[in-house]
């Protein structure tokens, strides 16, 4: 087993597109951080300008983490293109490049192959978050500073910089689960297409329509909402909270972890019973 | 008969007089005993402990050193970010002492159980923020023990003073209240709730708390 992963793995690391997900969220992170570090103080000082009235702000709120969050907050929907970008096409390149059957031929199980290949995906979405984790955070506090965070919810909270670094663990790491969940949909939509553009733009398109008709019909859609993996996509921000609301958490924790299960499920089932033709 | 009744009621109004007179001067001797105690005070630094209670508003605790040097100089250090009502923080009455103003005698009222005298202040200069200040002062030691301040700019707060023994009768605790309705901010500043329909943030209860507990002064005084 350890040997076919290493094998997808191997496939996924030769291939440029990969790295192309790594250039690209590191330009929109230099790009957010270098934003930020030069009109981050003046957009506070505009949102801020009524509340001003009110209250004197004592210290710098420009720091190393409210970039990280800044970051965090706009990559939501980048990093899911970027991740089926490469999980799309685990499955139907091969179908794509007439590998399959070739592949296919040797003595492995196809349970065996989808999970060698989800896995692979798997660690791929996996190091890109950390990527994305490890530059967004590091460089951002070496340059600009450890400081207090603001976050908008539906209260203004502020956290002191001793209280945020867990909080951006946990958040980063709730980011991982997330992808999973994405990278094991546009797993399940590579083992339905020959093509690997299908599943790239089929998975995105899935994501954007469920958000927007959830946004739009909201009133309509609420008591399905909280079944509906994109509900969840941004729950990072749950790690935001002043008191954190552990019932929702655990809720988006399992959300998730059920997709995940159920494509993955949907995908062997499928692939087991595929008659390979290319 | 007629006579001594008239006399009695010259005698009584005189008497009224005398002591609305006499009330107004204890009103200026008050506010100038104040000024007299602080005077002594060249500056000092105190720690300080500062807990916001507003509505929308959640922060923890945050620990902060203030540095006061005469006549009203206030810098408020802290290695984290601080929120601080813009009203009411830098003892507001030292500045309303120094300047010229006019002091009226109410009535007598107890505050947190020490009878205090009740004046009002009026600000002298026209370019002040400050339009009337009400102080509750204790007579015997000279402090004010609440203020409520009325500005041209900020709305209305109310102050609040505690004391404990302080050789210089510092506060040792401090409940600043003051106005925040209709403060609004966007949401979106960095991330707001998903699926959110609220565009803003506005503060719906309209009074804003927060306490001040102060620890460690260091005083340094004018020398005698």
């Amino acid at each position: 087993m350890i040997t076919l992963i290493n094998i997808e793995l191997y496939k996924i690391f030769k291939r440029s597109r990969t790295y192309i997900a790594f250039a690209a969220v590191f330009v929109i992170v230099v790009a957010l951080q270098i934003g930020v570090h030069f009109e981050g103080q003046s957009t506070l000082d505009f949102l801020f300008q009524n509340i001003k009235e009110s209250f004197m702000f004592q210290g710098d709120l420009v720091n190393g983490y409210l970039i990280t969050f800044i970051i965090l907050s706009s990559l939501w929907i980048h990093i899911p293109i970027l991740v089926s970008m490469v999980t799309g096409d685990m499955i139907s390149g091969e179908a794509n490049g007439g590998t399959f059957r070739l592949l296919l031929t040797r003595p492995i199980s196809r349970t065996k192959l989808v999970i060698a290949k989800f896995l692979a995906g798997w660690f791929y979405s996996i190091l890109l978050v950390a990527f994305m984790a490890l530059i967004s955070l590091l460089p951002s506090l070496l340059i600009f500073g450890k400081g207090d965070l603001i976050v908008m919810k539906t209260t203004i909270n502020f956290f002191s910089a001793d209280d945020l670094l867990w909080r951006f663990i946990a958040a980063f790491g709730y980011g991982m689960l997330t992808m999973t969940t994405v990278a094991s949909l546009s797993f399940m939509l590579s083992s339905f297409s020959d093509n690997s553009i299908g599943p790239i733009i089929g998975t995105i398109s899935i994501i954007i329509a469920i958000t927007i008709i959830s946004s739009v019909g909201e009133s309509l859609l609420r008591p399905v909402l909280p079944y509906m993996f994109t509900t969840y996509l941004t729950s990072w921000l749950l790690f935001f909270e002043f008191e954190l609301n552990f019932t929702k958490i655990i809720q988006a924790i399992s959300v998730e972890l059920i997709y995940t299960l159920i494509f993955l499920t949907i995908t062997l089932i499928y692939f087991r019973r595929k008659d390979i033709l290319s | 008969m007629k006579r001594k009744l008239k006399i009695l009621f010259v005698l009584i109004a005189f008497s009224f007089i005398a002591a609305g007179i006499q009330a107004q001067v204890d009103a200026d001797k008050l506010l100038k005993s104040v000024g007299t105690r602080l005077s002594k005070i060249n500056g000092y630094t105190v720690d300080l402990l500062i807990k916001v209670e507003v509505d929308m508003v959640k922060i923890n605790d945050r620990k902060a050193k203030l540095t006061y040097q005469k006549p009203n100089k206030f810098k408020f250090d802290s290695e984290g970010f601080l929120l601080l009502p813009k009203t009411g923080m830098e003892m507001d009455y030292m500045k309303l002492i120094e300047k010229q103003a006019n002091a009226i005698y109410i009535k007598d009222e107890f505050v947190n159980n020490v009878s205090t005298h009740l004046i009002k202040v009026i600000p002298v200069d026209p370019a002040s923020d400050v339009v009337l200040a009400e102080m509750w002062v204790d007579p015997k030691k000279a402090v004010v023990m609440r203020m409520k301040t009325y500005t041209k700019e900020s709305g209305s707060y109310l102050v609040n003073f505690y004391y404990t023994n302080h050789p210089y009768n510092l506060p040792d605790r401090m409940i600043v209240e003051f106005d925040v309705k209709g403060s609004k901010i966007p949401q979106k500043i960095a991330g707001g709730e998903f699926n959110s329909k609220e565009k803003e943030l506005l503060f719906k209860d309209s009074k804003g708390k927060v306490i001040v507990i102060y620890s460690n002064y260091k005083v340094t005084t004018t020398p005698k």
